[in-house]
């Protein structure tokens, strides 16, 4: 686990704090490999492995930070300099001096996902024949394309910083989809998807993916839901009860909970891109965000996700945080600068420790706020079909198709892969090109039922993008079905 | 650089030629630096320089790929990478289409676009542009966000056909400005792209913030009823929609994938307004332009909508390969499209907000998150964000709260009024991942009649 190159790394963050430097980490990937794969009509289109190596360093000076990355160990004294002096030039032009939050050192933190069988040691023929048993389930008559993708990660990260922490982490992650495309009766394609869901207690090796209810199981059943869509009517135009399966209240949860609850967002670091959030530093305690059965947590204890990680990258141990307690906005995303400012700012303590929020894509980029596992935690309005008894209008939608969100998360418009039409307490038929929009605080305040824990999935989100240099994520959502009232469907 | 990728491509094609290994070469170097501005100070200063290879290994049929990240000059790295996708084709089945290694031809290198000044651009050279262009504007509740990008690629393909080596160079610049209100959390944006350092001018920028923040401190605030609307998208919103149609439009993957709402008996048909013009055209050097493609492929002009008409579909060497026809040069990391011109002299903001209105417009300068909601029938959705005006008939300007529009892209550009007769090109870069330079020559305004707006805010 060791890497040869850590006094190396600790002698240049020495070098960075005799020169000036208030605080200096760096983040070193010295095994980093992924493996794609893409199956088109049963047939591997594309194997891809990658294999990285680099550091990222971040300097806070004279009140701002620095970064500089580098894909080569060959010009140490260059790189760590690199990001010194952005720093130094950087702090010509602040407002705020950053100060960091305080917390305990690391000492020798390890954190290693849990795995029975590194994706990266079954060989690639096994892999093949694997996801072509699964392309057969997908092969009907009705199935124009079928599509298979699968993605594993293993990356082994050394965190140093100049307070005298020292962690590592040793991360797999695996992701895999699979897809069917059908022409509708109008000669419009229609799709039904499904990704690889975890169990939060589980592992998250190859031997995920032979579990037949994890994937392998999902095939024949979303080839039987694109039939039944190919033929369906459109959703009509009206406004009714939603009732959103995990397949698309992650997202739900994802946009306009995880992403406005950001606390750099919130602070405005993130105007000139990924956008702000509805949300006010005087809200924390007070807003009523949804109705009382809304309990989310940012949960990145859980035993088995993407979103869980040992520490972030300011070295800070993983927690779980209560976001919104029966409805009412309690905390956010957050790292050891923002609290700090948001504290500051607020005139009052609101934050009084780092959430562990604090993450990079890899180590070409400097770390922001970054979401965990955001849940939603069940409730006790029984299984789905218990919603659905007690529903008197509705709809019940799955798979996300397309998303858009507003610039403060305030509003936001969904489109489903599928729909099935409630009346009466029933499941009357399903309709095609399901969509769902409304303000985000009306409609989490809408929400009726939240479904008990047997109705909860663990979905991983595998392409989060956020930040500039841009970044993408890996993270979880564990959501149980959820209902809202008096919502609009159908444009 | 063109000589270490030389160097390595030698070394790696003389490596795989004794091992009988039929290999692609592609080589990248990105340098990178961004300054970034949050509540009217550098939230973060950043910079990069990596470098990659990605190697496809061609066993008949079968292909194996594999990319690392290590140093140019390390070439016993790219050697294991050669053999770790040799390894994989190995193992990887034939596909039931035939794939060929292109014979690369002989061709000049492509660093026409290359500008050292924009490479070595500094954080005070941004610090310096941010400040003149925002120069005086920032009162007490308002605060500046926004980045300055700048950077080089360097990127050079071979392969073991024969010893001829593709290269292409080239900077790219972009300095996005945001004035954001604390307390009501307006936003107005404006932008400008480089090539070249010399084609900076932050005192365009001003003029543009300054105009808006006028309106955004003095007007009424108002939530627009939702229903159809005449509107003025800006520069950068025309861009957002044109863009979906290098997915869902004139792509012929996407064609072959029934996810296109173009179809093939539309080709020669009038399907858009005839005002409307879009060609992909390398020849305009501020769309950051490949004179080649990955295959060798000279690019020249495409055109793709003419007048209104449906001109073609792009086609790329894979899907060729796959479903039959000519790869037309599409294998580039970023295309050059050109939206064309049109007659109408409002060419400025001030112009437009002087011009007669005969009904009510909106000015709807950005979209933000865009999404699709049906590929096939070319529905999209977004919201407005970044200086959107009301302009009345009777002359006077609102502030309108975000919306939320939901249209499809042939109905949209079915209805084009008028478009400005000035252009500008718009940076549409991607910085995720490896440096990528992309940037759409777009008309200032362009006026769409019957948009549906289906949202409308009630604060920002």
């Amino acid at each position: 686990m060791n890497s040869i190159y850590l006094p190396l790394l600790r002698d240049q963050l020495s070098r960075l704090k005799e020169a000036g430097a208030e605080y200096a980490d760096v983040r070193f990937h010295d095994y980093d490999e992924s493996e794609s794969l893409f199956f088109l009509q049963g047939e591997l289109r594309s194997c891809e492995q990658n294999s990285k190596f680099g550091l990222g360093v971040r300097v806070l000076c004279d009140g701002a930070w620095g970064f500089a990355s580098a894909s080569s160990l060959s010009d140490l004294d260059g790189t760590f300099q690199r990001a010194f002096n952005s720093a130094k030039e950087a702090a010509k032009c602040i407002e705020r001096p950053v100060k960091l939050a305080e917390r305990d050192v690391l000492q020798n933190a390890r954190f290693k996902s849990p795995c029975k069988k590194d994706p990266f040691d079954v060989p690639l023929e096994k892999k093949i024949d694997f996801f072509k048993s699964v392309d057969e389930q997908l092969r009907k008559d009705f199935v124009k394309q079928r599509f298979l993708s699968y993605e594993s990660e293993h990356r082994q990260i050394h965190f140093l910083d100049t307070e005298g922490s020292y962690g590592v982490r040793d991360i797999v992650d695996i992701f895999a989809g699979m897809r069917v495309v059908g022409i509708d009766v109008d000669g419009l394609s229609q799709e039904r998807t499904y990704n690889l869901t975890l169990d939060p207690n589980g592992t998250r090796g190859w031997e995920l993916l032979e579990d037949p209810k994890c994937f392998y199981d999902h095939a024949e059943r979303i080839v039987s839901e694109l039939q039944s869509v190919l033929s369906a009517p459109i959703c009509p135009k009206d406004v009714r009860s939603v009732i959103l399966k995990p397949g698309i209240m992650f997202l739900q949860t994802h946009e306009v909970v995880g992403h406005a609850l950001e606390l750099d967002r919130i602070l405005g670091y993130e105007l000139s891109f990924a956008g702000g959030s509805f949300v006010r530093l005087e809200d924390f305690g007070s807003l009523r965000y949804g109705s009382d059965k809304m309990n989310v947590a940012a949960d990145a204890t859980m035993p088995n996700s993407p979103g869980s990680f040992g520490f972030d990258d300011d070295g800070v141990p993983c927690r779980n945080v209560t976001l919104i307690k029966n409805g009412i906005l309690q905390s956010a995303l957050t790292s050891r600068q923002t609290i700090t400012e948001a504290n500051e700012k607020a005139g009052m303590i609101i934050f009084d420790r780092s959430g562990a929020s604090n993450r990079a894509m890899d180590f070409t980029r400097p770390p922001i706020e970054r979401m965990t596992n955001i849940n939603i935690l069940p409730g006790t309005d029984g299984t789905l079909e218990d919603i659905v008894r007690t529903t008197e209008k509705g709809i019940i939608m799955d798979g996300d198709r397309s998303w858009s969100i507003g610039s403060n998360r305030e509003q936001f418009h969904f489109a489903c892969e599928i729909g099935w039409l409630v009346e009466g307490g029933q499941i009357t038929g399903i309709v095609r090109n399901p969509t769902y929009s409304s303000a985000t605080l009306p409609f989490w305040r809408s929400m009726s039922a939240v479904g008990n824990a047997s109705t909860c999935q663990l979905v991983q989100v595998a392409n989060c993008g956020k930040g500039l240099p841009s970044q993408i994520m890996r993270l979880g959502h564990c959501v149980p079905v959820c209902r809202f009232d008096n919502v609009q469907i159908g444009l | 650089m063109k000589e270490t990728f030389a160097l390595a491509a030698s070394e790696l094609r003389n490596f795989a030629r004794e091992r009988n290994i039929t290999a692609e070469f592609y080589f990248h170097r990105g340098i990178s630096k961004l300054v970034r501005f949050a509540n009217s100070g550098v939230s973060s200063n950043t910079s990069e320089d990596t470098f990659s290879l990605d190697v496809d290994v061609s066993l008949g049929r079968a292909k194996g790929s594999f990319s690392t990240t290590t140093s140019p000059k390390d070439i016993d790295s790219m050697k294991i990478a050669l053999l770790r996708a040799a390894e994989i084709a190995k193992f990887a089945p034939p596909v039931s289409f035939e794939r060929k290694i292109p014979t690369l031809p002989e061709r000049l290198p492509d660093d026409r676009n290359f500008d050292q000044r924009i490479q070595n651009m500094t954080t005070a050279d941004a610090l310096e542009l941010v400040g003149q262009a925002t120069d005086d504007l920032l009162e007490e509740g308002l605060s500046l966000a926004g980045m300055v990008s700048s950077g080089a690629i360097y990127e050079a393909k071979a392969n073991t056909l024969n010893n001829n080596l593709l290269y292409h160079s080239g900077t790219d610049a972009n300095m996005e400005l945001v004035i954001t209100s604390d307390k009501e959390k307006w936003e107005i944006q404006t932008s400008q792209s480089a090539v070249k350092f010399s084609q900076f001018a932050p005192e365009e920028i001003r003029e543009e913030l300054a105009l808006l923040l006028e309106q955004y401190k003095n007007r009424e605030r108002v939530s627009v009823p939702v229903g159809d609307y005449e509107v003025v998208f800006g520069r950068d919103a025309i861009a957002n929609l044109i863009n979906y149609f290098n997915w869902i439009g004139y792509n012929g993957r996407s064609l072959r994938h029934d996810m296109s709402f173009l179809r093939e008996e539309d080709i020669g048909k009038q399907v858009f307004s005839p005002i409307l013009t879009v060609v992909d055209d390398p020849g305009f050097s501020d769309t950051y332009p490949y004179a080649f493609d990955m295959n060798g492929i000279e690019r020249q002009a495409f055109p793709l909508i003419k007048e209104g008409v449906f001109q073609n579909f792009f086609w790329n060497k894979e899907t060729c390969e796959e479903f039959g026809g000519e790869p037309t040069g599409h294998d580039v990391p970023s295309l050059s499209i050109a939206i064309g011109s049109g007659n109408t002299p409002v060419n400025t903001l001030q112009d437009l907000l002087e011009a007669p209105r005969e009904k009510d417009i909106l000015f709807i300068p950005y979209l933000h998150y865009m999404g699709i909601v049906n590929a096939p029938k070319g529905i999209v959705t977004g919201s407005t964000r970044f200086g959107a005006l009301y302009l009345r008939k009777d002359g006077s300007i609102a502030v309108p709260y975000n919306m939320r529009f939901t249209a499809s892209l042939r109905d949209l550009f079915s209805n084009i009024k008028w478009i400005s007769q000035r252009r500008a090109s718009l940076n549409l870069s991607n910085l995720y991942g490896r440096r990528n330079p992309e940037a759409m020559l777009t008309p200032r305004f362009t006026c769409i009649e019957k948009v549906p707006i289906t949202l409308s805010n009630t604060a920002f």
